[in-house]
């Protein structure tokens, strides 16, 4: 009964059901498609060749805000992952052999985070992949920059890594809290497919909401990125003014020590009957 | 070989909000037996184990294994193996990657794995996903679970639900190797029944208080004994047990005499020159003391013990007793008040189930149990005497009930009563009405039971008219309604004791706690040996026969360790 034990049979949790390979292959073809789309479109308006008046895309940074499609749809992936790592213990009640087997609860948690990082650099590294190949084929194909040289194109790569592995740990606190995994993948759903974004965008609209809205995980993990679709999204609204990216990395990684603790304070150290 | 550990609870209370789910328990648990954990559903008895192992944090109190409580244990997995609900697993899981998550976990080696998925018999399935197993097999793996590092210590939380009789039988042999070997097994269980061939000594826990400790020997108390002895000639042996002045009551199997031992007894109808057909000892019913003890109605004084070696504030508290007299440990308690209720009780069942012919075997044996409590009673208005004297038919319903009563669960002495034996009452006060008529060993054989049941449908031997509106008595089970009735009786829910109705379900727990199988055959065992010296052995009448069909019936998975409890608990009788 070490932390070195506890990590391993959770990583072997982990990896002896379906869902992370599952996960990992939705995520891949979501982002993948998503990708797709945008970089036919965007690629399409920065040179011209879209048929009709399109608003006209800088083809400056296009690269950047292509490949961060996998954080910027994508997030809700790593998140449900992190989620699901603590909920499906509640839900089957394997919560009782697992600490049964190494009684200091603590020691489980840090397991999971353990484990939680690196299915996050492994959702990353697919989530990367996911966003690349179609974005770079269409710059390529329509002439414009790949920018694989340029070494800011491979930070922003690791930033998003970065992201998705918070967003993990996010995910963890998130199930530790709720417990409920129905509950918890349906608020986690509301919140990253509807409230924060409509928020984002609403806030546009109010005098100094945004300085408050960027602070929302979401606003966050794009500012950590450094380039977003969701800026490039609505040209027209006064954007957010987004974080610097280490302050965007930082509030991130404050969500998810927050709710870890909340959840080992308030849910992991309950009764479990 | 590890070490067995003691397990020590020391004043154990936890709140579950305003709901107090374990009240000041104390006890404890040795190694090299198997210890039972014995109390109605909602006792506390999983509570009290989840305490015991971390999961559930105690309001006040400390429970320890081997004297550390057990987050505190180096090695978990390696001293406490433990089972406490049969859907603890992931259903996408293979059952060796359910076993290898947890094997990792505790730092064993990989091949302690396929070790035990081959202990438990699941070796061929290890690589099946859980979600397609049955509810047997998951008990199998969570017993494999517990058994990963070779624990000395065994916590099992109901592990026979869900068994067939062949898993319960080798859960059994099991549990009992383990203790063997030195380790400290643990069972709780709502039954009696379930456990009582395997575990050496008990724990009984009501409503979140230790109300009994010790060994299952010390449950019964040895000097409540009756001797039931039976001739062809009934008359004669009548007129023989009234002559030398022994108090006796007639029932089905025989006449009973209270407090005098059968070599008296055979010895009285040796010198009348009566031949006997059956002479046997039988000593209270072990599932009567149970349920006694768990509705309050009865006090151990290891309770009251346990309880105040820990410097306990309320000690054990009993209910309200049955009848205000009847707190000690040796109640004279069962009085006619007792046996009135039985029959009064009796008599609802069978209305209640008067409407639906052909219901479940516990409703015609509830239904047998009416009618002999009203013989009963007609008994008691009449002579106390030969069978007879109850020729005329009684309608239970008629009969007046003997004094208000109430008792937390009457259902359970009348189930019980009804499917063995009710005794006409010979108007001694000091006897007891019921607990004795019961079998000391209530195993859980319903094909016995069928028998009786039948038994009890042909009124042959009883003097009361054939009954024509109760088609039901007249079924003849087929062996496979037997079969049925076997496997889900034995999960019949026991209810939890308190003021529940005497509805169908709990007449057919009863009626599976008090199946005689085993007393029946000590009956015709004890027959050849004592009655040889006092008489030839008569041929057999009726009943003997029947006897002896039931003997053979014993289902041919009593192992010799029910064989060897059963012999144990004879020289105890």
């Amino acid at each position: 009964m070490s932390l070195a034990d506890a990590t391993r049979s959770e990583a072997t949790k982990q990896l002896t059901t379906s869902m992370w390979w599952i996960l990992a292959v939705v995520l891949f073809a979501y982002v993948g498609f998503t990708a797709a789309v945008l970089g036919f479109v965007f690629t399409g308006a920065a040179t011209g060749s879209l048929p009709g008046d399109a608003p006209p895309v800088p083809i400056e940074g296009l690269s950047a805000v292509l490949y961060s499609a996998a954080t910027a749809i994508g997030y809700v992936f790593p998140l449900l992952i992190g989620t699901l790592m603590v909920t499906a213990e509640f839900r089957h009640k394997t919560l009782t052999p697992t600490f049964l087997a190494t009684p200091k609860r603590g020691l489980v948690l840090w397991a999971k985070i353990l484990v939680g990082i690196a299915l996050g650099v492994l959702f990353g590294v697919v989530g990367v992949l996911s966003s690349v190949i179609p974005s770079a084929g269409f710059l390529a194909a329509n002439g414009l920059e790949t920018d694989f040289t340029s070494s800011d194109t491979w930070a922003l790569f690791g930033r998003m890594i970065l992201a998705f592995v918070l967003w993990v740990l996010v995910g963890i606190g998130v199930g530790a809290l709720v417990r409920n995994q129905v509950g918890a993948i349906v608020g986690v759903l509301v919140f990253t497919q509807f409230l924060e974004p409509v928020g984002r965008t609403a806030a546009g609209f109010v005098e100094g909401l945004t300085g408050v809205t960027r602070f929302l995980p979401g606003a966050a993990s794009d500012a950590l990125v450094g380039a977003s679709l969701f800026s490039t999204a609505a040209p027209g609204l006064p954007a957010e003014d987004p974080l610097q990216w280490w302050v965007g990395g930082l509030v991130l990684l404050g969500y998810a020590i927050v709710l870890v603790l909340l959840g080992h304070l308030i849910s992991w150290r309950r009764d479990v009957t | 070989m590890p070490e067995g550990q003691v397990l020590e609870f020391s004043g154990i209370t936890k709140h579950f909000g305003a709901v107090r789910a374990v009240s000041d328990f104390a006890a404890r648990v040795e190694p090299g037996v198997v210890t039972g954990f014995l109390g109605p559903n909602g006792a506390g008895k999983t509570t009290t184990l989840r305490i015991l192992l971390g999961l559930v944090r105690a309001t006040t109190g400390t429970a320890t294994i081997g004297g550390l409580p057990y987050s505190s244990l180096r090695r978990p997995l390696q001293t406490v193996g433990a089972v406490l609900e049969s859907s603890s697993f992931h259903p996408g899981r293979s059952a060796a990657n359910h076993l290898k998550v947890y094997a990792q976990a505790a730092g064993l080696a990989p091949a302690r794995v396929e070790e035990t998925l081959g202990l438990v018999g699941l070796a061929d399935v290890g690589g099946r996903k859980v979600g397609g197993f049955s509810l047997g097999m998951r008990q199998r793996l969570g017993l494999a679970y517990a058994l990963l590092g070779d624990p000395g210590v065994l916590v099992l939380d109901e592990p026979a639900n869900g068994l067939d009789p062949e898993g319960i039988k080798w859960m059994r042999g099991f549990l009992r190797r383990l203790a063997r070997e030195g380790r400290t097994v643990f069972v709780s269980s709502h039954l009696l029944s379930e456990v009582q061939q395997t575990v050496d000594s008990v724990l009984i826990i009501s409503q979140g208080r230790l109300v009994f400790q010790g060994a299952l020997e010390d449950l019964a108390d040895p000097s409540e004994f009756a001797t039931v002895v039976d001739s062809p000639d009934r008359a004669a042996l009548s007129a023989a047990l009234t002559a030398a002045g022994v108090q006796f009551e007639l029932l089905r199997s025989g006449f009973t005499v209270r407090g005098l031992d059968p070599a008296r007894v055979g010895e009285i109808a040796a010198s009348a020159g009566v031949g006997l057909s059956s002479l046997a000892r039988r000593g209270q019913a072990l599932e009567e003391v149970f349920l006694d003890l768990v509705s309050g109605a009865r006090v151990h004084p290891t309770a009251a013990a346990a309880s105040a070696g820990v410097g306990a504030v309320s000690g054990v508290a009993p209910l309200p007793p049955v009848d205000g007299a009847d707190a000690g440990p040796d109640p004279a308690a069962h009085d006619a008040a007792t046996e009135a209720e039985a029959s009064t009780v009796a008599a609802d069942l069978e209305a209640g189930s008067g409407g639906a012919p052909g219901a479940a075997i516990a409703t015609g044996a509830a239904v047998g149990a009416a009618t002999w409590a009203a013989t009963a009673s007609a008994d008691e208005q009449d002579a106390p005497a030969v069978v007879e004297a109850a020729d005329s038919p009684v309608e239970p319903e008629a009969e007046p009930p003997g004094e208000p009563f109430v008792e937390p669960s009457p259902t359970y002495a009348v189930a019980s009563t009804g499917v063995i034996d009710i005794i006409p009452f010979a108007g001694d006060p000091a006897t007891d009405a019921y607990a004795d008529g019961l079998p000391l060993d209530a195993d859980p054989d319903v094909e016995a039971l069928g028998e009786i049941d039948e038994e009890l449908s042909d009124v042959e031997d009883a003097d009361e008219p054939p009954v024509v509106d109760r088609p039901w008595e007249k079924y003849v089970k087929t062996p496979a309604d037997v079969e049925a009735d076997a496997f889900f009786a034995t999960f019949t829910a026991a209810g939890d004791g308190e003021g529940a109705g005497p509805d169908e379900a709990e007449a057919e727990f009863g009626a599976e706690a008090g199946t005689p199988e085993e007393s029946i055959a000590e009956s015709t065992d004890a027959e050849s040996e004592p009655s040889a010296d006092a008489e030839p052995a008569a041929p057999a009448d009726d009943d003997t026969t029947e006897l002896g069909t039931l003997a053979d019936l014993s289902p041919d998975w009593a192992e010799d360790d029910e064989a060897r409890t059963d012999a144990e608990r004879g020289e105890q009788r």
